[in-house]
């Protein structure tokens, strides 16, 4: 079996195209440096140099796939402008769609994020159906809401379809922008102190890498053809997440509270003068706000049809210190 | 008894966002929105975690039969009717001479004739209820000479003016009749898109449906004849009054040259 897989060189991307590989499957990788040293390298991944933004190249690596697995977008929260959100992330999907109709495939699995559904409602746990409450919050959580409605024109148009609306990843793998909790505990291992907003009662739902790459592979499987799916784990408080890190890489770590307002506007000051330095900022009070709203999720509903199974919080962290401490 | 509110287009955008702020403020809900546009799902929300009761009718607002069906619903039913929202409508698509004559109908029969018939038969309803209120949403377009937007603007200036009329006809009824005519709103994904690009001016007065809701309802609470929302619309509103109309013209025109092809 053959299958076309976009972001490879991202974090779901990288994990997922190994685990389809070493099950036999035959991955066409479409990167766009394969040079890059974040490419998953296996006998059964094939890399195809090219862009989602670009037509023949994905004609050339689609042809004869089964399957395509849409992970790749455009997630830098700290570009100020929408056209790269836009580019890649409404285009770049609407021309993987148009090749997967034209070329027979069977199903596509796009990897979208709970982020669409925006906050959770008071503690009511965002399901499939919770309509969203409040505007996009930036232009992220905008393109992917618009990617999913391609997909939904394009499932008009007889192209079956699973979107999995993925929590906050973390686990083994290559460090990338989209993996926070692992730059988290690199720096309990590493530093003495953490300046943090003092909210740190924001829940939110935490996923183990491992279960999103088994997510993908049973959308796949499954006899559903069109579907749509929260993939997520535990919901947790930020302050149970420092404290279970602490705890469980016996880091001396002192982490400072400073009011979160003061926070945002510091963030504010210190971004101006980054414009006028010329260099791009580390976080916006953006950045800030959407990290800390709640967003608790369930995942019954891909447990039921999809039988998806979660990793605990404790195991999963476990292993993502191992493997931290392994790599650096 | 709580009171119920009607409100149409209430499945997307400002319709959803002003069901949602009724429904925080303890109103029962009677939503109209087309088939399959999620309003069962927003009624389930709403009634499980706002727990205030919701019925709900998915209808075509371009076929004046809806409107009928609207009004022997609430009275079949036996709801008193304290709030009417007259907020569907059909936004602007393109240039007159590329619009098809279906297209410019239904925009029309949604516009005005679902609002103007649907406050004649609920009228008597309100009236039982009284005091009660009409909000109707109208838009900035009302006032302002748009190309792209000519029947919709002039559809808005209608509403505009039977909001005014009526708002003095109907007080001795105790009947009280607001318009709230916003700029630009976050709606559709489309639109936040198309609204993300503009000029950095232009983007100052896009409002999220959640803010301009609480100002719509606020004002229909308060009895407001009209109400435009934003600071920047406001002071939009108070330059048009005094500029020259060929600056208006290159102004509107270079913001209008912006707007990418417009998606059909």
């Amino acid at each position: 079996m053959k299958v076309l897989l976009t972001g490879a060189t991202g974090y779901i991307g990288h994990e997922l195209a190994l685990a389809l590989a070493s099950k036999g499957i035959i991955v066409h990788a479409l990167v766009r440096d394969i040079e890059s040293e974040r490419v998953p390298k296996h006998k059964n991944i094939v890399l195809f140099k090219g862009d989602i933004c670009n037509h023949e190249s994905i004609e050339k690596a689609i042809d004869n796939c089964d399957y395509v697995f849409h992970t790749a977008a455009y997630t830098n929260l700290k570009d100020s402008r929408i056209d790269s959100f836009y580019n890649t992330n409404v285009l770049g999907t609407e021309n993987i769609l148009n090749a997967s109709l034209k070329f027979d495939v069977k199903k596509v699995i796009y990897t979208s994020t709970l982020s669409v559904f925006g906050p959770s409602y008071k503690d009511v746990f965002i399901s499939e159906n919770q309509p969203r409450i409040v505007s996009y919050a930036n232009d992220y959580e905008l393109t992917k809401g618009m990617s999913e409605e391609r997909v939904n024109e394009y499932r008009k148009k007889g192209l079956s379809s699973i979107i999995l609306n993925v929590s906050k990843v973390y686990g083994p793998g290559p460090g990338t922008y989209s993996n926070g909790v692992n730059r988290l505990i690199s720096m309990f291992l590493k530093k003495d102190v953490l300046i943090v907003p003092n909210k740190l009662e924001s829940e939110s739902n935490y996923v183990f890498i491992k279960d999103v790459v088994n997510a993908h592979i049973l959308a796949m499987e499954s006899d559903i053809s069109n579907g749509k799916y929260i993939i997520g784990g535990e919901n947790i408080s930020y302050n149970r997440l420092f404290n279970t890190i602490k705890t469980l890489t016996k880091s001396k770590i002192r982490v400072v509270k400073i009011n979160y307002d003061l926070v945002k506007v510091c963030v504010f000051i210190l971004n101006l003068l980054k414009v006028v330095s010329r260099s791009n900022p580390v976080v916006t009070p953006k950045v800030i706000d959407s990290l800390f709203v709640n967003r608790l999720s369930t995942s019954e509903k891909a447990k039921k049809e999809l039988h998806y199974k979660t990793t605990s919080f404790g195991v999963g962290l476990k292993e993502t210190i191992q493997y931290l401490n392994k790599v650096s | 008894m709580k009171p119920y509110a009607v409100i149409t287009g209430a499945s997307s955008g400002l319709g959803k966002s002003i069901a949602l702020e009724l429904a925080h403020r303890n109103i029962n809900l009677v939503l109209i929105a087309l088939p399959y546009s999620g309003l069962p799902e927003l009624s389930d929300f709403i009634r499980t975690n706002i727990q205030v009761d919701v019925h709900y009718l998915e209808l075509d607002l371009s076929d004046t039969k809806s409107t009928y069906q609207i009004s022997d619903y609430v009275n079949n039913k036996k709801l008193h009717i304290k709030y009417l929202v007259n907020n569907a409508g059909v936004l602007s698509k393109g240039f007159f001479t590329d619009l098809s004559d279906r297209f410019i109908l239904s925009q029309i029969a949604v516009n005005i004739t679902t609002p103007t018939l649907l406050t004649k038969l609920l009228l008597d309803n309100l009236k039982a209820s009284a005091p009660a209120s009409i909000l109707n949403i109208s838009s900035m377009a009302s006032f302002f000479a748009l190309p792209k937007k000519q029947v919709y603007g002039a559809t808005k200036a209608y509403l505009t003016s039977l909001s005014h009329s009526l708002n003095k006809e109907l007080k001795r009824d105790n009947i009280s009749v607001t318009a709230i005519c916003p700029g630009g709103l976050n709606t559709t994904s489309w639109l936040c898109y198309q609204n993300r690009c503009m000029g950095w001016l232009i983007r100052k007065t896009i409002l999220n449906p959640e803010d301009a809701s609480r100002i719509a309802v606020n004002a229909m609470f308060k009895k407001e004849k009209l109400v435009v929302p934003g600071v920047v619309n406001r002071c939009l509103m108070f330059v048009d009054k005094i500029l020259p109309d060929f600056i208006k013209d290159y102004l509107t025109n270079r913001e209008l040259k912006k707007l990418n092809v417009s998606k059909t």
